[in-house]
């Protein structure tokens, strides 16, 4: 390892870690900002300008509020579940290729911390382990609310996972490859049509699935129902306060982050733009300008969890629980077929 | 530095093993349990099967234990007392020491030590999954593969049948309601 790789792995490390925090950090206020701005209110704006330093403000606010244990509760599994939220989430980011991968010494490095062809794999694992935090959390609190909120939680997230997989699987049979950063080339060949949302019908489909199951997975709304505030209290965080809240807000939101850059990757083609970068010739300039192109579509799909969460209701739970397995699942099957078909019959005829 | 690894992965994995067992409260015998399989997948990591390992933590640890702790959290069952131990709770042990000694005398010698398995490290391989993996189980080992998955067919059909009651007809239902608010008025 030469003295550039390792400064090019330490800076990939800080720039995507920071990236990733700051967004979620970001989030925090873009969510009161755009819940102000949809019902005509102005939102934070006393700190800095437009309230921008209001997300450094609240972390000042949350180290110096008292921490409270209730009685009654596991004290390990309590102190620990918030970071099993935050831990995972933050993990998922050092498998998720930004950029095109640039050339040091003739040699190509991927634009992720740790480039495997598992990455997909990865992914999915850390969010199935984000589950026990919540689980945890609602368990160990000795409240029944909060214990309420954690078994919902684990129900809808092991639901909702089964369309997720079987919406990434699609992706996969369609580009041929696990390799997230095989994925970008497959999807730029100068056409705009050969972003995986534009392959209607599959791949317009499995975006559809991807998003709502991607809503689920985030316990976001209007999915929410493990923090339901008008039936649970708080759910499984109604216990917590302090850093450790603070530490779920993190965690739900760098989860947030993550689902979006799958999104951007799988749906959108990452860091392409209708096959307008790939003719650059100097890898470092392509990378940081697709790096650009990709949180652009990163910040969208943000947007789209906020603006969604102050319009949509809440669904109940059963209507929950009715449209993952009877809905979505089936739909998500037939679309394998699908794909199938799309893959041997019309592929061959598109040229991609 | 691979051996500290493994010792602390086995250790890990031993000790809660040993929790899952001996330990009095259902809901912390299965945390253990989970912290049983990420130690297992982490060993998995370290012997190159990285595959296996991202497997062995989203269907074990991430789906069926999620499951398993949704029930008991669910039917909140309680710690159980000491001094419960009776005869039946030793043949479990015994019997589960019998059937290891018995595979540990029969393997070596049978047929099944001798499948070749795949090896780790090489890259294209079955152990990084993807095409090497696929065709192991669609090509040369499609039979068991499809007998494995109508095992599990057998075990779904079999679940609804156990769990599955007799119904009565809507219509019925509401009758006896009816009748027993009468009842509860005269």
């Amino acid at each position: 390892m030469s003295a550039i790789e390792i400064t090019f792995m330490l800076g990939k490390i800080l720039a995507f870690f920071g990236i990733v925090v700051a967004l979620a950090a970001l989030s925090t206020l873009a969510e009161r900002k755009v819940s102000a701005w949809i019902q005509l209110r102005y939102g934070p704006n006393r700190v800095g300008p437009f309230g921008i330093l209001q997300p450094l403000a609240d972390g000042l606010k949350f180290i110096f509020k008292e921490e409270v244990v209730p009685d009654g509760a596991n004290k390990l599994l309590f102190r620990l579940a918030p970071a099993m939220v935050a831990t995972p989430a933050l993990l998922a980011v050092s498998v998720i290729p930004f950029s095109f991968p640039v050339m040091i010494d003739g040699v190509s490095h991927a634009m992720s911390i740790i480039d495997v062809p598992i990455a997909l794999l990865i992914i999915l694992a850390l969010g199935s382990l984000q589950v026990y935090g919540i689980l945890f959390g609602g368990w160990a609190s000795n409240n029944k609310y909060s214990l309420l909120g954690g078994l919902r939680s684990s129900a809808q997230m092991v639901s909702y996972e089964l369309t997720l997989i079987l919406s990434i699987l699609v992706v996969m049979m369609l580009s041929g490859t696990m390799n997230l950063t095989d994925m970008f080339y497959d999807q730029e060949t100068g056409q705009v049509l050969l972003w995986t949302i534009f392959k209607f019908p599959v791949g317009t489909i499995a975006f559809g699935l991807f998003l709502i199951a991607a809503f689920a997975e985030t316990n976001r709304h209007p999915f929410d129902l493990a923090e339901a505030e008008t039936e649970l209290v708080g759910g499984f965080h109604t216990e917590y306060s302090s850093m450790k809240f603070a530490l779920f807000f993190i965690g739900e939101y760098a989860a947030m982050v993550t689902m979006s850059c799958l999104l951007v990757i799988l749906f959108l083609g990452g860091p392409t733009l209708f096959g307008l970068l790939v003719g650059i010739e100097n890898t470092w300039v392509r990378a940081l300008l697709g790096m650009g192109v990709f949180l652009a579509k990163l910040c969208s799909f943000l947007f789209l969890f906020i603006w969604v969460r102050w319009t949509i209701p809440r669904y109940r739970w059963d209507q929950l629980m009715h449209l993952g397995w009877k809905v979505l699942l089936p739909i998500s099957l037939v679309n394998i077929v699908l794909a199938g078909v799309w893959v041997i019959y019309i592929a061959p005829t598109w040229g991609g | 530095m691979e051996l500290v690894v493994f010792l602390v992965l086995a250790v890990g994995a031993l000790g809660s093993a040993i929790n899952v067992v001996l330990g009095k409260s259902p809901t912390l015998a299965g945390i253990n349990l989970v912290s049983t399989f990420i130690c297992l997948a982490g060993i998995y990591l370290l012997i190159g099967f990285p595959f296996l390992a991202a497997l062995q933590i989203m269907v074990y640890a991430g789906a069926i234990m999620v499951l398993i702790l949704f029930v008991i959290m669910l039917l909140d069952l309680r710690s159980e007392e000491p001094g419960l131990y009776s005869l039946s709770s030793l043949l479990g042990p015994v019997i589960a020491a019998c059937i290891a000694a018995f595979l540990a005398l029969i393997l070596p010698g049978s047929k099944v030590s001798q499948i070749a398995l795949p090896t780790a490290g090489d890259g294209s391989s079955a152990s990084v999954g993807g095409p090497g993996l696929a065709e192991s189980l669609f090509g040369t080992n499609l039979l068991i593969f499809e007998v494995s998955s109508i095992l599990l067919l057998v075990g779904i059909i079999g679940v609804v049948v156990l769990a599955s009651r007799q119904h009565k007809p809507h219509a019925e239902r509401i009758k006896e309601r009816l009748l027993d608010r009468e009842g509860g008025q005269s």
